[in-house]
């Protein structure tokens, strides 16, 4: 039995890697240029096994200036991304800082999308300085600590699907902080409560 | 709760357990092949269906 292992934030694996994963990969190259990135919620339990698909990759930004956002956007356009506003202006002020996520997908294929949202609470700005740096093949993604995921999803989202993510990574993965899933829960339980 | 629902949730919960466990005890290649296989069938099928990004909203507003 081999179970995942997270040691000083760093894992390494050797997969075979899904369309699904080609396109994180692919998507967050580009967005990895401008700005420091986390990937969270469902992806997080495909990546390490879970064997369903999903249509948003979400993904907490930290800030990011409008000239590096509209470098970011133009570079995707020129790469054959499409975004669910087309004016970046539009985008950056009033989707990105006004609390709403943006959707990026490629041409002709919006129903595998990234999206995006500013990390603005504590618990999510913690989420992008404790990440962890996952070395895939040959290459690397960073994602959010494994215990945030399991609060996040056993305390405040709680649907099935969200159980089930959950309880794969407390099998798939050892030694997960218990103290760290009780602080990351009740920070979220108290930001929720406080929305 | 609805009985049948109920048993549901625990089948698909045990379910979820299995393949977790068959993770854990198969090499990362045998695993990731398995799931690449699903996955991508699905990616498959979204890209033949070929949706506008208006279709896509509208559908997602009617989650």
């Amino acid at each position: 039995m081999v179970q995942f292992e997270v040691v000083n934030n760093e894992l390494r694996i050797k997969k075979n890697l899904t369309k699904l994963d080609l396109f994180v990969i692919d998507s967050l190259r580009i967005l990895s240029k401008y700005v420091d990135y986390v990937i969270i919620s469902g992806y997080v339990s495909i990546f390490f096994g879970r064997a369903r698909a999903t249509e948003d990759v979400d993904i907490f930004i930290n800030d990011i200036s409008q000239i590096d956002f509209k470098r970011f956007y133009n570079e995707s356009m020129e790469d054959g991304y499409e975004f669910n506003v087309d004016n970046p202006d539009d985008l950056y002020n009033e989707y990105l800082y006004d609390n709403i996520s943006i959707n990026m997908w490629k041409k002709n294929l919006p129903l595998i999308r990234l999206e995006i949202k500013l990390a603005n609470k504590s618990s999510q700005k913690s989420v992008i300085k404790n990440k962890i740096k996952i070395f895939y093949n040959s290459d690397y993604l960073y994602f959010s600590p494994i215990e945030y995921q399991i609060a996040y999803k056993k305390l405040i989202l709680k649907s099935d699907k969200d159980l089930e993510d959950a309880r794969h990574l407390e099998i798939v993965f050892k030694n997960l902080n218990k103290k760290t899933i009780e602080e990351y829960g009740n920070l979220a339980l108290m930001e929720f409560e406080n929305e | 709760m609805n009985k049948y629902i109920q048993n549901n949730k625990k089948q698909r919960m045990e379910f979820v357990e299995k393949w977790a466990e068959f993770v854990i005890n198969n090499d990362d290649l045998i695993w990731s092949k398995l799931q690449s296989e699903l996955i991508d069938s699905q990616i498959e099928n979204a890209e033949n269906i070929k949706l506008t990004k208006e279709q896509v909203k509208y559908i997602k507003s009617k989650r």
